[in-house]
């Protein structure tokens, strides 16, 4: 389908131009038109974004999320939804190359909208999303001695819905009372069905003491 | 000097720190200090301003990463012989956050608590037992009957 | 002027507004959430507490022997929320008004509830089951013309079996008839 005004003809255009790829449109019942951009690799993001900004596109919000269903799947992509006088273009960037899962890098947008600033950061703290040449890299709530892309880390829902509970300190707790449960999953069997990473060991109590903070990471100015 | 001091009972003063609670146990902590129904200062013991003034110190909260040191900072400025409390359960064993990415509790790991008073949050009473509790270690402490463990309750800090 | 005196004179009147406590024992509101109480006869070993619990207090776990299972409360990471008793579906779990918690860090991990809850040999084939608790049966079976204090006590598939057999019994004394 094409694009049936002359403002909408125009971004189709400038798109055209600045990617060289074809803008997909769909309609709504009320012909509302919404444009859909996919590139191919995150670079051409850069000179689309430049395109959008010089015709008056605001960015809405972005969106971060996983294409490929399945537990290890790590081809994230990520949509920016623009809004232009009288359309929404979305444009998707996979942050992968075909047949290959290793992560690529995503240009900064924020230089052209500068409301991508906060998403940005949040994907790079929450999912580890790498953002080159963003102007205020710094964590929004994070502390730094946490690894980036922790959210991708979490339980999975299917263990979370099954009412999986840490177990951290009920060793102690059973053995006050003369049982041993090191090593035992309980016969019921359901803690932690899936292996979720909630175990955290508690180190001995005898020994406080814990790496400085100066040594390893920077100041965070807050 | 012995009989005075048999006499005269030394007032504990509090201090609390707040590492990382949702201030659910501060209000608590608060209505036990401020209002007249509850009154800690009935028990000879009054909220002060400054760690170095402090005998008695409550803790709320289950120890984030983010308010750690300063929380370790803090406590290491009250002088000895001080007690701890660790007040909800958060701090105790991290409560509904136990296990958390950011959470770097229970308290116990890096201090030496003394008393625990459990609740989300407990009830005033339930913390002014927990003074008191507090208080008859404090004075154990002042009189020698409980050494104060000075050197086991040393806090190796950045 | 002298509204000073009707207040000093109403205060005189009413008392002081501190709660007396430690002095005196505090009042305790009727529906207060202290800590949790286990009736080991009415738990079934559902495990829905356990799946509600925010604070992961509970910890449910058959015993060495298999004969039986142990239901630990933990109170020092209960958050009294009462989501346990809420969602129990025998009414086993209560939240009692005691709130009396203060202890000493000794007793930190002592400051739990254990229950050891005994499983039932299946009359039939001795497999170990939880009996449906007799109030919660009596409730259940109020209407039923069959008597179940025996088939209570047998697994659901014995008890399947005794339905069959029962059934055939009746359909013979039909035909005869």
């Amino acid at each position: 389908m094409t694009p049936t005004n002359k403002s909408n003809e125009i971004v189709h255009d400038a798109l055209l131009q600045a990617t060289e790829l074809a803008t997909q449109w769909t309609f709504d019942v009320k012909q509302n038109a919404f444009g859909w951009l996919r590139l191919n690799n995150t670079e051409s993001l850069r000179p689309a974004a430049k395109a959008l900004a010089e015709n008056g596109a605001r960015l809405c919000t972005m969106t971060a999320y996983v294409e490929e269903r399945g537990e290890n799947s790590n081809k994230k992509a990520i949509a920016y939804h623009f809004a232009l006088a009288n359309t929404v273009v979305t444009v998707t960037v996979p942050l992968y190359t075909a047949g290959c899962d290793t992560p690529v890098a995503v240009p900064s947008i924020t230089s052209w909208f500068r409301n991508a600033d906060w998403n940005e950061r949040e994907f790079h703290e929450m999912f580890g999303i790498d953002i080159v040449d963003h102007p205020n890299p710094k964590r929004l709530f994070l502390d730094e001695r946490l690894d980036a892309g922790i959210m991708s880390s979490l339980i999975p829902f299917s263990a979370m819905v099954h009412g999986a509970a840490t177990r951290n300190l009920w060793e102690q707790v059973m053995a006050a009372k003369g049982v041993d449960i090191t090593g035992s999953d309980g016969s019921y069997g359901l803690e932690n069905p899936h292996g979720a990473p909630t175990d955290i060991s508690t180190p001995p109590i005898e020994e406080p003491t814990f790496t400085p903070v100066s040594a390893t990471a920077p100041e965070n100015g807050n | 000097m012995n009989l005075f001091s048999d006499i005269v009972v030394r007032s504990p003063w509090l201090y609390r720190i707040n590492a990382g609670s949702c201030n659910g146990c501060d209000v608590e902590l608060a209505t036990t200090a401020c209002i007249p129904r509850y009154d800690v200062e009935r028990l000879g013991c009054r909220y002060c301003g400054s760690p170095r003034h402090a005998d008695i110190v409550l803790i709320t909260g289950p120890l984030t990463l983010r308010v750690r040191d300063k929380v370790l900072r803090v406590w290491q400025e009250i002088p000895e012989p001080k007690v701890t409390v660790a007040v909800g359960i958060c701090p105790i064993s991290g409560g509904v956050f136990r296990g958390g990415h950011s959470i770097e509790g229970p308290i116990d790991r890096y201090i030496p608590v003394d008393v625990n008073v459990p609740g989300c949050p407990p009830r005033p009473q339930s913390i002014m037992e927990g003074v008191l509790l507090a208080k008859k270690i404090w004075l154990d402490r002042l009189n020698g009957i409980a050494p104060g463990h000075k050197e086991e309750r040393h806090v190796s800090l950045p | 002027m002298f509204r000073f005196l009707k207040l000093l004179g109403k205060n005189l009147a009413q008392g002081p507004s501190t709660d007396p406590f430690p002095a005196k024992e505090a009042h305790t509101p009727e529906r207060f959430r202290g800590r949790v109480v286990v009736n080991p006869e009415q738990c079934v070993g559902c495990r829905i507490c356990h799946h509600m619990c925010a604070g992961g207090a509970i910890r449910i776990e058959d015993n060495e022997e298999k004969t039986g299972y142990n239901f630990t409360v933990w109170h020092n990471t209960c958050a009294l929320c009462g989501m346990c008793r809420h969602y129990c579906p025998t009414k086993a779990i209560t939240l009692s008004t005691d709130w009396h918690n203060a202890h000493t860090q000794e007793d930190k991990y002592d400051w739990a509830a254990h229950y050891s809850i005994p499983y039932l040999a299946c009359a039939g084939c001795g497999a170990h089951i939880r009996m449906l608790p007799p109030q919660l049966a009596a409730r259940l079976y109020a209407h039923s013309p069959v008597d179940m204090t025996d088939l209570l006590k047998l697994c659901p598939s014995c008890r399947q079996l005794a339905a069959a057999r029962r059934e055939e019994i009746s359909n013979d004394t039909h035909e005869q008839e």
